[in-house]
């Protein structure tokens, strides 16, 4: 396949800013839903949870989880949004003991291990003031929440019906952002950057044959 | 994991130089001693005209035997034979070591008449069965599962290897743990403190034969959590032996005009000369060194003051005050802040190295109470316990942490870091990438693992290729994740949001027994 521009060895990757600002993203809180909304969302939750390679639940335990599931890192860690730095690192010590993989019985250690990464990363974000402040004026906004880098597309499909727009955003960002590339490119055709190998040549040659006249 | 085992889980301390082992039983943790009745059995193997050693027997054996009288493999497991610190080493040692397939060390020892050649691994599983038929005769029944610790700075190559012997050993290798984490928990267990409300902080300083590592940890509902670690991997009782053998090899020429400094039998009778004496200088003011022929007809006889072995080592023992003072500045921890300092490895009772560390802590009594040859043993011991299920030990974890900082090599070689150094494990991070080049057909996942800010002054873990549609540069959105678990295994994930495509690899190997 012939490409515009060969790279001589494969380049390694480089971040983007555009990666860092998404990772930040917030989402907003969800609007009051049409009963047939909310059942369909609930049917696709499902669906994700049996991706996950978690048995088929019963819609009674469905909605148990749904209901108790926390939206905040306060209500992960089962502590007041007022809590102490103390009492932050006293409850991120007692989830640990409950869901670390060490203390797991054997069929539960994969899903424990996938809780105890949520609590960590609560208990990080919670006891560095800096990021605790950006999530407490976050959650003043009515942001659902930070989302937890390891499920955010999982949680969010059950929580914030917003997120499917989201991800559409992300797409038309991007080609809209290529589609702006690839017309920038065409208006600069008269750039040498542009042109194959053999149409430089033929035009180098013809400027050296002015440049000799 | 958790759940009651039909045999019982050991804690294995598998030492530069002493190797020890425990069990947990009635309770407790009780240290096994081995058939010469002894709790620490020497990290050695020997080989000879008829038969294999292993431990005392083949220590005791070395001056007759010192070509094929292997120690010290742990300074050789998980490393390359071009690696700087191996280079160095062989010079030091009498067995012989050549470079094997893929850089890989290979000791050459005379066996039964014949020449083999060994991986460090192999001579470590041989000390590692040694300590799994000595706990079987002492509990009567058959051992699989265990807990083995490396040092705190190990690679994932050198815990990777440690695993294989333990593999090699027979042994269901339950969890590798670092040294100074499993003195913790000995501490934790042993010290009042566990009944002790609120907010602990704990410095562990583990000077061993071979190694010198030091953590900062912090003790909270019975959970401790690792915040920093700091060492030297070629720092301890070894490299204190040598000034001594140096010194004495000076003062042999004065006096005889004769260099022994080539001849492997008269150093391995001084080495352990000096070895002896460099104990006795933790209890007494003077020591003497009494050789008979130690090199042709000469006998040596001399003294040596503790002043003068303190002279010859100062510089070692400032140096690992300077690493204490690291550790607690990484761990962001002032010297005010730390409620103990527990003393581990044998040579942590060396008085001036005692002394320098309580300067330091503003004349803190030291943390004693635990045989400091014992306490990584024990440690691990408890730790197997934990992921046994052991109802006396509910309540009681270790949050461990990655040892190295691990990323990814990005635009111009630059390591973007994705887990730092001193994360807590289990964990999961990503990052968003893209390419550089417009059309770019893949891009390349170089994994490291170091602290340098530069790529390839870290170790390269594993690689792969991810493939993409054509685009023009810095369009592509690439998630990449990595999610290294309990074990410390580390898995990577690429995955192209755009088209769905999603690619991943499993960085870190570790094997298991079929039982």
């Amino acid at each position: 396949m012939p490409h515009l521009a060969a790279a001589a060895a494969v380049p390694a990757a480089r971040p983007t800013e555009a990666g860092r600002v998404a990772f930040r993203r917030h989402w907003s809180t969800p609007l009051p839903e049409p009963p047939r909304l909310r059942l369909r969302l609930r049917t696709r939750a499902r669906g994700v949870r049996r991706e996950d390679g978690g048995g088929v639940r019963t819609e009674e335990q469905e909605q148990s989880q749904t209901q108790t599931a926390p939206r905040t890192f306060y209500e992960l860690l089962g502590i007041s949004s007022r809590g102490s730095p103390d009492d932050v690192r006293a409850a991120y010590r007692r989830m640990a003991l409950m869901y670390h993989p060490d203390v797991s019985p054997p069929g539960a250690a994969a899903e424990n291990t996938r809780r105890f990464i949520e609590v960590q990363e609560a208990y990080e974000t919670l006891s560095d003031p800096s990021r605790r402040a950006s999530y407490d004026r976050a959650l003043a906004r009515g942001v659902c929440r930070i989302g937890f880098s390891g499920r955010r597309s999982q949680s969010h499909r059950a929580y914030c019906h917003h997120q499917e727009q989201e991800d559409k955003s992300c797409w038309r960002r991007s080609w809209e952002d290529q589609v702006a590339e690839l017309q920038r490119r065409s208006m600069a055709e008269d750039s040498e950057e542009n042109l194959s190998w053999g149409a430089r040549m033929r035009r180098r040659r013809a400027e050296a044959s002015s440049a000799a006249e | 994991m958790a759940g009651k085992r039909r045999h019982p889980a050991i804690g294995i301390d598998l030492g530069t130089t002493y190797s020890c082992i425990g069990v947990w039983q009635n309770d407790r943790v009780e240290i096994i001693a081995n058939d010469q009745g002894n709790r620490t059995t020497p990290s050695y193997v020997a080989f000879t005209g008829s038969r294999r050693l292993i431990g005392d027997a083949a220590k005791n054996q070395a001056e007759m035997n010192p070509s094929n009288t292997i120690f010290d493999s742990k300074r050789l497991i998980g490393r390359r034979f071009s690696d700087a610190s191996v280079q160095s080493d062989i010079k030091h040692w009498p067995f012989k070591v050549i470079s094997g397939p893929d850089d890989k060390p290979l000791i050459v020892v005379q066996y039964r008449g014949v020449e083999h050649q060994f991986a460090a691994e192999e001579i470590s599983s041989m000390v590692l069965v040694k300590m799994r038929e000595t706990a079987e005769a002492y509990l009567g029944t058959t051992i699989r599962d265990a807990v083995v610790t490396v040092p705190a700075c190990s690679t994932d190559l050198q815990r990777q290897a440690t695993w294989n012997a333990g593999v090699l050993a027979s042994l269901n290798v339950m969890r590798i743990i670092p040294e100074p984490t499993a003195a913790a928990l000995a501490y934790g267990l042993d010290r009042k403190s566990a009944q002790v409300q609120g907010l602990y902080n704990v410095l562990v300083f583990d000077l061993g034969g071979g190694t010198f590592d030091v953590s900062v940890l912090d003790k909270v509902e019975g959970v401790f959590e690792v915040l920093a670690t700091a060492g030297a991997a070629h720092l301890g009782g070894e490299d204190f032996d040598n000034r001594m053998v140096n010194h004495f090899v000076q003062e042999f020429k004065r006096k005889t005009k004769e260099d022994i400094s080539g001849n492997p039998r008269a150093l391995r009778r001084l080495r352990t000369a000096c070895e002896r004496a460099k104990r006795t200088l933790s209890s007494t003011l003077e020591a003497t060194i009494e050789i008979d022929c130690l090199y042709e007809d000469i006998n040596f006889y001399s003294t040596i003051t503790r002043a003068r072995f303190e002279e010859l080592n100062m510089d070692l023992f400032r140096k690992c005050i300077d690493i204490v003072e690291d550790c607690l500045s990484d761990a962001k921890m002032d010297v005010g802040s730390v409620h103990d300092v527990v003393l581990v490895g044998g040579s942590s009772r060396i008085p001036k190295v005692q002394q320098f560390l309580q300067e330091l802590f503003n004349g803190k009594k030291l943390f004693k109470s635990i045989n400091p040859d014992e306490a990584v043993a024990y440690g691990a011991t408890i730790q197997a316990a934990i992921m046994s299920g052991e109802d006396e030990i509910q309540d009681y974890l270790m949050n461990d942490a990655t040892p190295l900082s691990l990323g990814l090599a990005t635009d111009g070689g630059v390591m973007t870091v994705l887990i730092p150094k001193n994360a807590t494990i289990p964990t999961r991070k990503e990052v968003v990438l893209s390419t550089d080049s417009d059309n770019q057909p893949c891009i390349r996942i170089q994994v490291y693992e170091g602290e340098g800010a530069m790529a390839r002054d870290n170790n390269l873990l594993g690689e792969f290729e991810f493939s993409i549609p054509p685009a023009p540069k810095g369009v592509p959105q690439i998630t990449i994740t990595f999610h290294i678990d309990a074990d410390c295994i580390l898995d990577v994930a690429a995955e192209d949001k755009t088209t769905g495509e999603k690619m991943r690899k499993t960085i870190t190997k570790r094997f298991r027994l079929k039982h």
